[in-house]
């Protein structure tokens, strides 16, 4: 995924990927909003 | 700081995490001590989608995914709810799923006329916030013309496909580097961030260039 990049961060921060976005579902209901970085469920 | 920090952004109108990346985006520039030069690159999630859908985001996702549409409204909330935690106040409801080439298309004529980052919080706050449809060209061009561009220019260029082929670049530049989602940031061309991460994360790639760019040309940090 990363080409030629050194990635950093977390590797299953939410991304929108073909129309789909990954939702953070256990995020949200775990933590305030805004607080997701997983990647679970989705959403366009 | 010797020179600006550049961040390149590979994202889409129609794509929430990046609305929300980039307030998480901000606040990492906003605690980091130096300048952050930021451009915009062309990424279409759904570019099969058509112009004028008719549908409810919730339709057009439930059937995007072959999900319940009681499922995809269900995600919507939830988006929404995470969304507001950003201090964006997404309304699905209103949302008119759009085709977003000639979203793009405005973003590089916003680029070349030093209003890109302008046109880039304006649009995605029109399609997110306010409803607005995105799809046509006399929108996009009044959008424009809010933020300082010239309405007529942007409609020629629009209606002539002038900037399609940089819209095009900008894709293929992304499968050549292997960017399967966004939003995706590059640092300096360097180091890249992939998704809405924390404002941490941001600032730590901001730091570490920034930290490099000094050691490489010598000068005292």
């Amino acid at each position: 995924m990363s080409g030629p990049f050194e990635m950093v961060g977390e590797v299953d921060a939410p991304v929108c990927v073909d129309g789909v976005c990954a939702l953070p579902t256990d995020a949200v209901e775990a933590a305030p909003a805004g607080a997701g970085t997983a990647s679970d469920g989705q959403h366009t | 700081m010797s020179h600006p920090v550049k961040v390149d952004v590979w994202s889409d109108i129609a794509c929430p995490w990046c609305f929300v990346g980039k307030r998480r985006f901000e606040q990492a520039v906003a605690r980091f001590d130096g300048e952050v030069e930021v451009e915009y690159h062309s990424f279409e999630l759904s570019p099969e989608t058509p112009v004028d859908y008719a549908g409810t985001e919730a339709q057009f996702l439930a059937q995007h995914k072959g999900l319940p549409t009681q499922q995809a409204e269900q995600m919507l909330a939830q988006m929404t709810e995470l969304a507001a935690g950003e201090g964006l106040a997404y309304d699905f409801g209103s949302l008119q799923h759009a085709n977003t080439v000639l979203a793009h298309q405005a973003l590089h004529h916003a680029k070349a006329h030093g209003k890109q980052v302008e046109l880039k919080e304006r649009l995605l706050a029109a399609y997110f916030e306010q409803g607005l449809n995105l799809n046509h060209a006399e929108v996009l061009a009044d959008l424009a013309a809010e933020v300082g561009l010239d309405r007529d220019a942007v409609l020629t260029d629009l209606e002539s496909g002038a900037h399609l082929p940089a819209v095009r670049a900008d894709q293929e530049q992304a499968i050549e580097y292997g960017i399967g989602g966004v939003p995706f940031y590059v640092f300096d061309g360097r180091l890249a961030v992939s998704g809405a991460q924390s404002p941490d994360v941001f600032v730590t790639a901001l730091e570490r260039v920034a930290r490099e760019a000094v050691t490489e040309s010598g000068q005292p940090a």
